[in-house]
């Protein structure tokens, strides 16, 4: 597939999405939450502090000052249409989620947890779904090898497929398996692919580790441009196959990819739709974005008060059409990638256009 | 002034993903948002029944029955129906049955009650985060006021 080439009938489409964000963004209606619980982990990965600086020692943030943030909001949202997202860190290295999710589930909030399945016992997720969970993330970086390359520990691939193993049949859970594609684990794929489906796992999410931080410096973690492209032609195939519901994650404007590799078209809606609470209290948008990013504190400030006061640079991002961006001409559908892949200079880090661009040379 | 733009804005929005979907594009603007980064599962939940006196049996006309912002009247047969947007598995929603029309069809105490959906079977969902719609059956028996 091409990359710049787009129908008639997808740039109509664009350019009504593009309408659609704008209204999206004045409406700006608050319906997903990320809760930083902690920045503690049972691994060591080793693409993680790629994209985010996670100091040791740390203090996990209390489950009270989480919920009374929570409770600010209840005038601006309907809960019921809200999701909690648990991440850290690693969510079950505290022992009360389920407390915390408890909470949640009384106050009408779906909640879910991103996990590395290491801790996701068969007890200890009988013990979530008691307490209302329902969505469960699980990472798998690859086969056996590859898997535990990555996440830097020798056991770590037999924990994560002992938690996907408990998702398929569970009723009314909602899950996915997500997989951070790289130069390693790239050729295995399809292999991947066939495994999951053979576990009946219905949902897979792929995504691509940018290269700044630990990233920029191990060849093995990204993909070369040709792989790049390929691998969007591998997620269109196999949403075509339909045997398994493929998508990529959240970033990047993808050109003529768009409408064929995710569910919908390009859109960051970080301080659009989504906040999060950081570890230390700060109020954001999605949690890997910088520091520049940050809103307010939930010590200091009004949760609901920020979010319909602040977000400005969110929700225009006219001040991103700088720099490589500055003269693109898909900036109108894509002004500017995820906020996440700018820097504390509000430079962008990486274009998703350009690296297919360079694929299809 | 500031309901009217956010009316404005939520209906405007509905005629483009409609254009959208008519392009084929179905998906692209899913509803309820955000299809965010780890999906927000959604379904419809609609609930039927019937509103009777407890003392006669006899069908309510026109009580309001009320889920959230969501507001349905009774007819002449006391029946009701109301569909409210939910998270894809087990919901339970808070339920409202109020007499707001005075003397006229009888006067009853308004009741506030729970329904729950346990285990419930979603059907036309599109595979991907909107799990489709399901319905229950609630009947209720109003008390008259003395």
């Amino acid at each position: 597939m091409t990359v710049n080439k787009l129908s008639l009938k997808k740039k109509i489409a664009l350019k009504l999405h593009k309408r659609y964000k704008k209204n999206a963004s004045k409406l700006h209606q608050l319906n997903y939450i990320f809760w930083e619980c902690t920045l503690r982990c049972n691994l060591n990965c080793i693409h993680c502090g790629s994209d985010c600086t996670k100091e040791a020692g740390v203090k996990d943030l209390p489950a009270k000052d989480f919920l009374k943030a929570i409770d600010e909001i209840k005038d601006i949202v309907k809960p019921n249409e809200t999701m909690i997202a648990i991440t850290g860190g690693e969510v079950l290295v505290r022992n009360d989620i389920e407390e915390v999710g408890l909470e949640l589930y009384k106050r009408g909030f779906p909640w879910g947890i991103v996990t590395n399945g290491m801790f996701l016992t068969k007890q200890r997720f009988q013990s979530l779904l008691d307490s209302g969970m329902r969505a469960v993330t699980v990472s798998l970086d690859g086969l056996e090898e590859s898997h535990n390359w990555l996440r830097n520990n020798k056991n770590s691939y037999k924990k994560a497929i002992s938690a996907i193993k408990l998702l398929p049949s569970t009723p009314n859970l909602i899950y996915d398996v997500v997989t951070c594609a790289n130069h390693r684990n790239f050729d295995e794929l399809v292999q991947l692919k066939e495994m999951l489906i053979e576990m009946q796992v219905v949902k897979w999410r792929i995504f691509t580790i940018f290269p700044i931080g630990r990233a920029s410096d191990n060849k093995d973690l990204q993909l070369d441009p040709k792989e790049f492209k390929a691998l969007f032609d591998f997620i269109k195939e196999t949403r075509e196959e339909g045997k398994i519901n493929l998508s990529y994650g959240c970033e990047g404007f993808l050109g003529n990819y768009e409408g064929e590799v995710r569910d919908d078209f390009f859109f960051c809606r970080a301080g659009v739709n989504i906040a999060s609470i950081l570890v230390d209290g700060s109020i954001s948008a999605c949690p890997n974005l910088r520091e520049n990013f940050i809103q307010g504190s939930i010590y200091k400030d009004n949760f609901a008060e920020v979010w319909q006061n602040k977000y400005q640079q969110h929700r225009d991002r006219s001040w991103t059409k700088t720099g490589i961006c500055a003269d693109c001409s898909s900036y109108e559908y894509c002004e500017g990638n995820g906020l996440h892949l700018r820097d504390e200079n509000d430079k962008l880090l990486f274009c998703h256009l350009q690296r297919l661009e360079e694929g299809e040379e | 002034m500031r309901k009217a733009k956010t009316n404005f804005l939520n209906f405007y929005n509905f005629i483009l993903v409609g254009l959208l979907s008519a392009l084929g594009f179905a998906s692209s603007c899913s509803k309820p948002d955000p299809v965010a980064e780890y999906g927000v599962p959604s379904a419809k939940f609609t609930v039927n029944g019937t509103i009777q006196d407890k003392e006669t049996n006899d069908p309510i006309e026109n009580i309001k029955v009320s889920i959230n912002q969501k507001k349905v009247a009774a007819d002449a047969q006391g029946k009701y129906q109301i569909t409210e947007d939910g998270f894809g598995g087990e919901m339970t929603f808070n339920i409202q049955f109020s007499d707001e029309d005075g003397a006229a069809n009888g006067e009853y105490n308004d009741l506030d009650t729970t329904i729950e959906f346990k285990n419930p079977h979603f059907e036309g969902g599109d595979g991907n985060w909107y799990e489709g719609e399901t319905s229950k059956e609630f009947d209720i028996k109003l008390t008259p006021k003395k």
